[in-house]
């Protein structure tokens, strides 16, 4: 059999060179270099597609596991909040309290013996209205922007504490420091009450700290109104952005000094909210779930799963939840949701830190800019999280938390002000609503059926 | 000694960049006809056994057949072939046309004589069958209050192989014979994907995510093969190898894309006996004519339910007739050798209930490298694959073949 070895070695036949080898390479090549017609029908009767990947709509509207934790920010509390509120508006009240130390009172300009009631002429305190506050329309008449409230001045029996508050409004002498106010005459953002000469002259000439309540007489309009505070680091929330000339930004106390034709302002060194009510956080889903800002209230939900089959895959998993616009109010805001574990969910109205709930939360998704008051129906896509929750690639069970757009959420924090800073709630209708109305959590899921399928 | 080495790296050199072009595969489908069932059968034939078609009785040891291991007898060097496929498909069925482009390699082999010219021993890699095609239609669905369109997107895809570990033997002048234990490996994956694209959320994400079937079967088993060459005359050799029934174990994972769950099941899948049988004669001068037949009778098939049905005796049926070269200086192209084939085989199932015919013409030469330390041998062929009346669809297939033989004397 090797006969041939020895008939073809030693001859000259033209031998195959490397040459021929990067030819030959370069034919495969080019056929490996060409595209192929993308996928289309051509065979697809060979494959058998009735497999059970169908999509099935499963919804969730029961809520075993609830909870409505008030946030607090421990960095800001109330009395370094930028913003101070005044009035009530569902179920919250708050008036403003004010010290002033003045001792601390005289800047360059004015000296102590300046300080006689013939030299010192419109004593006034001196609030400046939030922009969103000041366009906010009248319900008295829609057509026009701005609040219309009634002032009212009194002088608090001390200087307030300012860990206090949230809390009852503290002890004042009922007898008002202002003269009568009158509503239309509060001129744009300013809001200036008038003082009397001699009660300014006094304090003056005490040199002691004086604590004052401003809070909400018989106003035209209700509603929660927001002012400056002495910490506003953002004085475009006062103009919507243009230059404020005033140098206090908080409420002052305002006096024209004749002797020397001076406007004299005064400083407060402390200020805040009482928030002496507060409304009540639903204590169950069945009674509805708010998100509030300001004085945060997040809502956390776990829906039953119960109605999906194991091991499927989820297309989409929306969370659906309606806002009562009758109720709700505020400026515009992010709501974000997030998954957390249960375990933190804890009982409601078990105050969460903010640095707690940035630790517990992975965020999903949210939607930024919305209107309390023109919100309806807002729709939160869930879908990698049902998946991971389906899927148990987490230990424990994890819920949804609602929020507010936090510095931690950066997709969401795109507004110049943190939710310290708004009083926004947003009101949404709890399980015992009709369908429509009520939270749910629409999933749509694929499941592998009887394992058939594919190529025949 | 230098020049040995010279030219065996110029050798390997053509092995390893068409090991590299063929393996990159950028393009990887194949015939619609391979989408289902057992797959494409591939032959662990040469360009130059395609171009003249037949390889079982191949008595040349300057350029080894490894498709009858028992032809090894005769090696007196170390000798490393590869063979890479270049196909062009066209394909149709009623619902349109698709062109689609591969490139593989089907089979990588080595030989060693132990006793030149007496015994041999060879291992390799050559695959067995191969499933490669994808499919996309569109398609609607419905969920809550969503019409949701997009597209249904199959794709199969995977490849049966075997690793022969084999030894032949030439037992009297004119006798060779072998054994060969065939390690059965592969893996077959079905992906199906339905893709929503609409609705979607403005900025073209669509709004629900897509649902993935995955089905992967890995195929464990052995076989072994026996097969004989005979050269009664120095004009005429007879072959033929046999490779009894076995079992091939089947394990199928089968999962939804992002879901950890996995359906876990096994099979066992009986091979029926492969039979296979070569004539090679030469006629006059450098002329030789031959002819290969196998066949493997998947009628008795025993294995995966669905498929039963379907299957069907597979047999093979190639002749052709080779110029072999010649080393006459000055010969130039006259000293080319030339090859003409035709092959028709019948698959190995039905498809749209009628056997599938698959009918090939082939043209093909070769070169020898230098002191015939090797040989470059391309093959073109042309074949079609089904009928549109009887199978509802057909493919034309266009294939460039090259292998690149290898000797090399280690001691």
């Amino acid at each position: 059999m090797p006969r041939q070895l020895a008939t073809l070695e030693g001859h000259g036949l033209r031998k195959a060179s490397p040459f021929l080898v990067l030819v030959s390479t370069g034919l495969v090549l080019l056929v490996a270099g060409c595209t192929s017609d993308p996928p289309n029908t051509v065979g697809v009767g060979l494959v058998d597609t009735q497999i059970e990947v169908e999509l099935e709509p499963v919804v969730s509207t029961q809520i075993p596991r609830y909870t409505a934790r008030p946030v607090k920010n421990v960095e800001v509390p109330v009395h370094n909040q930028y913003a101070l509120y005044m009035g009530d508006q569902e179920g919250n009240a708050s008036a403003i309290v004010v010290n002033y130390d003045f001792a601390e009172a005289f800047d360059d300009s004015v000296t102590i013996d300046m300080i006689r009631q013939d030299n010192i002429q419109s004593p006034r305190l001196r609030l400046m209205i939030l922009h969103f506050y000041q366009n906010l329309p009248r319900p008295s008449d829609p057509d026009v922007s701005g609040l219309q409230k009634v002032y009212e001045v009194y002088q608090l029996e001390a200087p307030f504490d300012s860990t206090a508050f949230p809390g009852p409004i503290p002890a004042y002498d009922p007898q008002p420091l202002n003269v009568s106010f009158d509503p239309d005459e509060a001129e744009d953002y300013l809001v200036e009450i008038d003082l009397y000469n001699q009660d300014f002259v006094e304090w003056v000439l005490s040199g002691a700290k004086v604590g004052f309540l401003i809070m909400e007489g018989d106003s035209p309009d209700p509603g929660l109104i927001g002012m400056s505070a002495r910490d506003n680091k953002l004085p475009s929330s006062i103009l919507g952005g243009e230059p404020i000339t005033e140098r206090v930004l908080g409420p002052a106390l305002l006096a024209r000094v004749i002797d020397i034709d001076y406007e004299w302002s005064i400083a407060p060194y402390a200020d805040a909210s009482t928030f002496n009510e507060i409304s009540t956080i639903p204590a169950a889903a069945d009674d509805g779930f708010m998100v509030r800002t300001c004085l945060r209230a997040y809502p956390g939900l776990l829906f039953d799963y119960s109605e999906l089959p194991p091991d499927v895959f989820i297309n989409r998993a929306v969370l659906s939840v309606t806002n009562d616009t009758t109720t709700a109010f505020g400026n515009l805001e992010s709501l974000v949701v997030s998954e957390m574990d249960t375990i933190y969910f804890a009982a409601p109205g078990d105050t969460l830190l903010l640095t707690d709930l940035n630790r517990y939360t992975y965020n999903i998704t949210g939607w930024n800019s919305l209107d309390p008051t023109r919100l309806r129906t807002v729709e939160f896509d869930v879908t990698t999280a049902v998946q991971r929750i389906i899927n148990n690639v987490y230990e424990g069970t994890r819920g949804f938390m609602i929020t507010a757009g936090e510095d931690f959420y950066p997709t969401y924090d795109i507004s110049g002000t943190d939710p310290d800073f708004y009083f926004i709630q947003f009101n949404f209708f709890g399980t015992s609503a009709p369908d429509s109305l009520r939270p749910k959590l629409k999933i749509t899921y694929s499941g592998l059926g009887d394992l058939g399928g594919g190529g025949r | 000694m230098k020049r040995t080495n010279t030219r065996m790296s110029a050798q390997l050199t053509g092995i390893v960049l068409l090991a590299a072009v063929a393996l990159a595969s950028s393009a990887v489908a194949q015939t619609p006809f391979a989408l289902t069932n057992i797959g494409q059968r591939i032959d662990a034939d040469d360009a130059r056994m395609i171009a003249r078609g037949w390889g079982m009785a191949e008595v040349d040891s300057l350029h080894p057949g490894f498709k009858n291991v028992a032809s090894l007898s005769s090696l007196r060097h170390v000798a490393l072939k590869f063979t890479a496929y270049g196909d062009v498909v066209t394909s149709k069925d009623e619902l349109g046309s698709r062109k689609t482009y591969r490139t593989y390699s089907p089979d990588i082999r080595v030989g060693i004589p132990v006793i030149k010219s007496r015994l041999a021993l060879t291992a390799g890699f050559a695959v067995e069958r191969s499933t490669q095609y994808d499919t996309a239609v569109g398609r609607t669905w419905y969920a809550f209050d969503d019409t949701l369109t997009g597209i249904e997107q199959f794709e199969r895809s995977g490849t049966l192989f075997r690793v022969p570990l084999g030894a032949a033997w030439q037992v009297i002048k004119g006798l060779s014979i072998s054994g060969t234990v065939n390690l059965e490996n592969g893996t077959v994956r079905e992906d199906l994907f339905q893709i929503y694209q609409t609705p979607n959320d403005g900025s073209g994400k669509p709004l629900y995510e897509p649902t993935g079937r995955i089905q992967d079967d890995s195929y464990h088993g052995s076989s072994l093969t026996w097969s004989v060459l005979l050269a009664p005359f120095s004009r005429l050799q007879l072959a033929a190898a046999w490779t009894p029934a076995h079992d091939v174990d089947v394990d199928r994972r089968l999962y939804l894309d992002g879901v950890s769950a996995r359906y876990n099941s096994s099979w066992k899948m009986k091979v029926p006996d492969l039979y296979r049988a070569g004539i090679a004669a030469r006629i006059a001068g450098r002329w030789s004519i031959g002819g290969d037949y196998q066949l493997q009778k998947y009628g008795e098939f025993v294995g995966w339910d669905n498929w039963v049905d379907q299957m069907e005796d597979e047999f093979t049926a190639s002749v052709g007739i080779e110029r072999k070269q010649d080393q006459v200086r000055r010969g130039g192209f006259n000293n080319l050798p030339v090859r003409i084939g035709a092959s028709h085989r019948q698959w190995g199932y039905l498809v749209g209930g009628e056997p599938v015919i698959e009918q090939t013409l082939s043209l093909g030469t070769g070169f020898p490298f230098r002191a015939n330390l090797g040989q470059l041998d391309v093959a073109f062929s042309y074949s079609r694959i089904g009928e549109m009346a009887k199978n509802g669809m057909e493919s034309t297939l266009w294939r460039l073949t090259i292998s690149v033989t290898g000797l090399e004397r280690w001691w």
